[in-house]
């Protein structure tokens, strides 16, 4: 079964403004008829990042306080085990185990199911995670996000992970903004609001589009006079911020996917994202039997600062939320 | 490495308030401005690689710069080490700048940089940004 949830990470402007607290955030997800929610560590809960467990008994009394409160279930916690913690040191691989052990015990104690895991950490990392998250009864969930695909070499490597160890603890998170048709055009407006060259920028677009990314783009676009912001705008497409590749390979990976980032940068008036390929990614997980959540996760608030789009975060949930309902038949 | 933001939240560095002249044992040691994070994501203090401050096109040296949260103070290098202190999304952070004499009264341009490293991203987080923001008044005693 599909459910629809919330990641209030969507809120996150709000939240840094002080216009909403986490507890709103929690009312806002339950005021959209929304049970299953999804946050990060070292966003909104106090007293993080941390590297050891770093909940106050107050905190967690207020905390349970609010799922009762408004009927919301804590699905999953999003952390990161940070590998570069010093500018001079590398950080062993003992060492990040150590740092998502503490996360995994703050995760238990909140009362989440998975454990999001990034595509920074080695995959011997997640190997020595496993016993502890099956332990704890915790799922750990391997997120797919640009510049990796379905189809790379580290969910290659995490798959062969989960089989060798035959574990249930393990598996696969992709996040929408893997299906990218074109660049998001809030990120082609942004970049013209702040003097990139329009036709540098529609350049760059089309060389999106097309694909693949030329190994030569930046001489490229030197060569039709770029200035700096066409150079941000052609590095973060070099470095793979935003990516494709057919959704229908969606199915492929099913049965190792128990959980989906639901990415949006915005959706329009008509219940549409424009760029990321919802039209065939949903029937493609409806078709395929997905089983598990699928977050609303917004993320076009960073591109927009300051501009009045006529929305805000909470709206643009809710029309996400609308979209998936529609899909779903709910 | 590259340097970039890809985080957003760049407009919210300085604050409007907290910028005036910094006084110790009667003399004016320096000034200071309240800055929060270019960020979408709280960091421990060791992941805060530099902060950089520019007063009317003059840059203030890193040995210069305090950083004060949570009720702590520490120089750059020192906030090196520290993984048991935090920047939360939500806190405002004390940059104290050492200049003796201070700031003349007065509209001044200040320039903040942020660099911060993401354990994700292949390259260091940096954002920009200039305001022009008027010194507070302070009485003397």
């Amino acid at each position: 079964m599909i459910r629809r949830g919330i990641s209030i990470y969507s809120f996150q402007e709000k939240y840094y403004r002080g216009q909403m607290s986490l507890q709103d955030c929690l009312a806002t997800t339950a005021k959209m008829g929304v049970r299953g929610f999804e946050m990060l560590s070292d966003q909104m809960i106090p007293g993080y990042p941390s590297i050891t467990y770093n909940l106050s008994d107050e905190f967690l009394d207020s905390w349970r306080g609010w799922l009762e409160q408004y009927s919301v279930e804590p699905i999953a916690f999003d952390v990161y085990g940070e590998t570069k913690l010093y500018k001079n040191r590398k950080v062993t691989n003992t060492e990040v185990v150590g740092e998502l052990r503490e996360l995994l015990k703050t995760a238990k104690a909140l009362g989440f199911k998975i454990l999001r895991l990034t595509f920074h950490l080695p995959v011997e990392v997640v190997e020595m995670m496993i016993p502890y998250a099956e332990e704890a009864g915790i799922k750990l969930a391997i997120e797919v996000h640009a510049p990796h695909l379905l189809t790379g070499e580290w969910v290659q490597k995490n798959i062969e992970l989960e089989q060798r160890k035959n574990t249930k603890n393990l598996g696969l998170m992709p996040d929408l903004g893997i299906f990218c048709k074109d660049i998001p055009h809030l990120v082609i407006d942004e970049a013209l609001r702040e003097g990139a060259t329009p036709r540098v920028v529609d350049h760059l677009s089309n060389v999106y589009h097309d694909r693949p990314i030329p190994a030569d783009l930046m001489e490229k676009i030197d060569a039709l006079g770029a200035n700096e912001v066409d150079r941000w705008l052609a590095l973060r497409i070099k470095i793979g911020v935003w990516a494709w590749h057919d959704p229908k390979n969606l199915l492929t990976y099913m049965p190792y996917t128990f959980h989906i980032h639901g990415k949006f940068y915005e959706m329009n008036g008509n219940l549409v994202e424009p760029e990321v390929a919802y039209e065939q990614i949903m029937p493609t997980l409806i078709a395929g039997g997905y089983d598990g959540y699928i977050m609303s996760e917004y993320e076009g608030q960073r591109l927009t600062h300051g501009v009045d789009m006529g929305y805000d975060e909470v709206e643009q949930v809710r029309r996400h939320q609308a979209m998936l309902a529609n899909y779903l038949e709910q | 490495m590259a340097a970039g933001n890809v985080f957003g939240y760049g407009s919210y560095m300085i604050c409007d308030d907290g910028f005036r002249n910094v006084e110790e044992n009667g003399r004016r040691i320096g000034f200071q401005l309240q800055m929060r994070l270019a960020n979408y994501r709280g960091y421990l203090l060791s992941q805060i690689e530099d902060i950089r401050i520019s007063v009317d096109g003059e840059a203030i040296p890193r040995k210069d710069i305090r950083f004060a949260i949570g009720g702590k103070t520490y120089t750059l290098d020192e906030m090196e080490e520290v993984v048991d202190n935090r920047w939360e999304l939500r806190q405002v952070a004390t940059v104290t700048c050492l200049k003796p004499g201070g700031l003349k009264a007065g509209e001044h341009e200040i320039s903040a940089e942020e660099h911060i490293r993401a354990s994700y991203i292949p390259m260091l987080a940096v954002a920009r940004l200039t305001r022009t923001l008027r010194l507070a008044q302070i009485r003397l005693a």
